[in-house]
C-alpha cells in the first residue's frame, strides 16, 4: 500500500510530563530505534506521567505491538501512568483492537 | 594449472578493470599491444587485449608460457635477432612482433598465472623505471584478481550456508506442521503454509487434532510474535499443550486461558506472545456441522456460504501468553453444506491486500469470487492472489469445507 517509511520518535518533557511522539512504522527493523528512544526514556525519566503519542505511525505489525507492550509494562514497573494517544482507524488502534488489547491501556484524548 | 583452475578465471566475460590496466599499459609504454594473459595447458587465453583482435594462440609458438616460467620479467627487445624467439612464428608471421615484455602474474603463494605483457611491432628497449613500471601493473592485476577469488569464496560460503540453514528451518517446520491433515467424513480440510523467509522458522502455524470428547477435530492457526528458534519453541508448546488439553473435556476459550497460563508460566523469555485461533469442529451426522471458536488476539475466521455471503466468526480476546488476566470467549456458529470457514494469520491479509492491509476485504473478493466451490479450488485461488515475489510476513490458512447435502 505504502512505501517503508522509517521509525522516528521526538521526545518533549514539560511540567512533568514526559511526551513521545512516534510516526512511521514500528516493525521488527524498529526494534533498536524504540528500545533506545522509547524503552530507555522510559526507564531514565523521572517525569510523572507519559505520553505516547502514536497518531502518525502508518504500520505496526507484532513485533511492533509486543514493543508497546514492553512500554507499557516499564512504566509500569516504574510507577508512572502511561497513556497512549490514538485516533480511531490508526493501523495502531486497528492492531490494538484485533490483538484483544485495548482495554490493557490507557487513552488520551487528542486535546490534552 | 591447479592455480589458474582456483583463480576459475579462463573464458570469463571481459571485465572492465583488466580492460582498463591494459588500455593503461599501452599508453604507458606507447605500444600498440598490451594483453592479459593466462596460461592454460594447451593454450594462452587473453583475459583481456588491448590492440588484438585474437582471444587466444596455442600455448606452443606464445612467449607467455616461456615468460611464466621465470620469476622476474621476461624481455625481448628485437625478437628478430633474439635467439630464443627469432625462430618463433609470431615473429617471423602476420604479427610481425619485435618487441616483447611481460611481468608474470604471481600470486600471493607463489604461482605465475600468465603475463601483463606489452607488445610492438618495432624494436625497444625499456629502462629499469619502466620494468618496475610493468611489475607493479602486474600485481595491480593479480590484486584484482585475488579480490575476485575472495568475493567468489565468499558467496559461495554463504550459499552454503544459507542452503544448510534452510534445510534446518524446513525440517524444524515440518516437524512443528501435521504432517497430514486427517481425514474427517463430510468434510474437506486443506491448509497452506507460505514463508517469508526460507532461512527460518516461520512464525506461522496450524494444527487440526482429534477431539475425543466432542466427537469432532480441533483446529487452530496461530502467529508467534517473533521467527526462528524461540518461534519454534511457542510454536511445538502451543501445538502440544493444545492437543493434551483436547483429550479431556474443553471449550476453545477455557483451552485458550489454559494455553495462557502455561505460557506465562514456563516461557524462558516472558515477552513474547503468540495469537490464535482456536476451534472446535463437530460435524453433524445429518450434514453440516458446528464450529465452536475462540480468539486470542487473531484476527476473525471468515464463514462463506456457498452462495458467497460472508460473516466473521469468533469475539476477539487478548493475545497469548502476555496478560495474567487474559480471558476468552466462546462463539457458537452453524457451517451449512457448501459453505465453508477460513481460518488465516494477518500475514495472509497483507499478502493479499499489500503491506500495511490489516482489512479482510481483498480476502472477502477472493472468497466470494469461489463460492461453492471445493476447499482445494478455495485454497488454490488464495494462493494465485499472494504476490508473485518474496512475502513480506509468513502466511497461512486452513479452509474447512462441509460437503454438499
Amino acid at each position: 500500500m505504502s512505501e517503508i517509511d522509517a521509525l522516528e520518535i521526538n521526545k518533549t518533557i514539560s511540567d512533568g510530563m514526559l511526551r513521545i511522539v512516534a510516526s512511521g512504522e514500528i516493525d521488527s527493523t524498529a526494534e533498536k530505534e524504540f528500545v533506545a528512544h522509547v524503552l530507555d526514556t522510559i526507564e531514565a525519566t523521572d517525569a510523572e506521567r507519559i505520553v505516547l503519542d502514536l497518531n502518525l505511525v502508518t504500520f505496526i505489525d507484532s513485533s511492533g505491538l509486543r514493543l508497546l507492550l514492553k512500554g507499557q509494562r516499564q512504566a509500569d514497573r516504574q510507577g508512572i501512568p502511561l497513556t497512549l494517544m490514538v485516533s480511531p482507524g490508526n493501523p495502531v488502534s486497528r492492531l490494538l483492537e484485533v490483538a484483544g488489547v485495548r482495554e490493557m491501556f490507557a487513552y488520551e484524548s487528542a486535546d490534552s | 594449472m591447479v592455480a589458474v583452475r582456483r583463480y576459475d578465471v579462463l573464458d570469463s566475460p571481459p571485465d572492465g578493470a583488466f580492460e582498463r590496466i591494459t588500455a593503461l599499459a599501452a599508453r604507458l609504454f606507447d605500444v600498440p599491444i598490451a594483453l592479459v594473459t593466462i596460461v592454460d595447458s594447451d593454450r594462452i587465453w587473453f583475459k583481456s587485449r588491448h590492440g588484438l583482435d585474437v582471444g587466444e594462440i596455442p600455448r606452443d609458438p606464445g612467449l607467455c608460457a616461456s615468460a611464466i616460467l621465470q620469476d622476474g620479467p621476461y624481455l625481448v627487445n628485437d625478437a628478430t635477432t633474439d635467439p630464443r624467439t627469432l625462430a618463433n612464428p609470431l615473429v617471423a608471421g602476420e604479427l610481425g612482433l619485435r618487441f616483447y615484455a611481460a611481468a608474470p602474474l604471481t600470486t600471493h603463494d607463489g604461482h605465475n598465472l600468465g603475463t601483463l605483457c606489452v607488445i610492438d611491432r618495432q624494436p625497444r628497449e625499456l629502462t629499469d623505471d619502466e620494468v618496475t613500471n610493468l611489475q607493479d601493473l602486474a600485481s595491480v592485476v593479480v590484486d584484482e584478481l585475488e579480490l575476485r577469488l575472495s568475493a567468489r569464496r565468499t558467496v559461495q560460503v554463504e550459499a552454503e550456508l544459507r542452503h544448510v540453514a534452510e534445510e534446518l528451518a524446513g525440517t524444524l517446520q515440518d516437524s512443528l506442521l501435521p504432517a497430514e491433515l486427517p481425514a474427517v467424513a463430510g468434510l474437506e480440510l486443506v491448509a497452506r503454509y507460505h514463508v517469508a523467509q526460507r532461512d527460518q522458522v516461520g512464525g506461522d502455524f496450524y494444527d487440526v487434532f482429534a477431539d475425543p470428547s466432542g466427537g469432532g477435530f480441533g483446529v487452530v492457526v496461530g502467529d508467534v510474535c517473533g521467527k526462528g528458534a524461540f518461534a519454534a519453541s511457542l510454536t511445538g508448546t502451543a501445538r502440544w499443550v493444545l492437543r493434551t488439553i483436547a483429550l479431556g473435556d474443553w471449550t476453545p476459550s477455557e483451552a485458550l486461558a489454559r494455553l495462557n497460563a502455561v505460557l506465562l508460566a514456563e516461557s524462558a523469555e516472558p515477552e513474547r506472545y503468540c495469537t490464535l485461533a482456536l476451534a472446535a469442529v463437530r460435524p453433524r451426522p445429518d450434514g453440516g456441522a458446528e464450529l465452536e471458536v475462540a480468539l486470542a488476539g487473531h484476527p476473525q475466521p471468515l464463514l462463506v456460504d456457498a452462495s458467497g455471503n460472508v460473516q466473521r466468526l469468533g469475539q476477539t480476546g487478548p493475545i497469548c501468553g502476555w496478560f495474567d488476566e487474559a480471558e476468552y470467549a466462546d462463539a457458537v456458529a452453524e457451517i451449512p453444506p457448501g459453505a465453508l470457514v477460513l481460518l488465516f494469520t494477518d500475514g495472509l491479509l497483507e499478502a493479499i491486500g499489500g503491506h500495511g492491509c490489516a482489512s479482510d476485504g481483498p480476502v472477502q473478493d477472493v472468497l466470494r469470487s469461489v463460492a461453492g466451490r471445493s476447499a482445494v479450488d478455495v485454497a488454490d485461488a488464495l494462493d494465485r492472489a499472494l504476490p508473485a515475489d518474496d512475502l513480506q510476513d509468513d502466511a497461512a490458512f486452513l479452509v474447512i469445507r462441509v460437503d454438499e447435502a
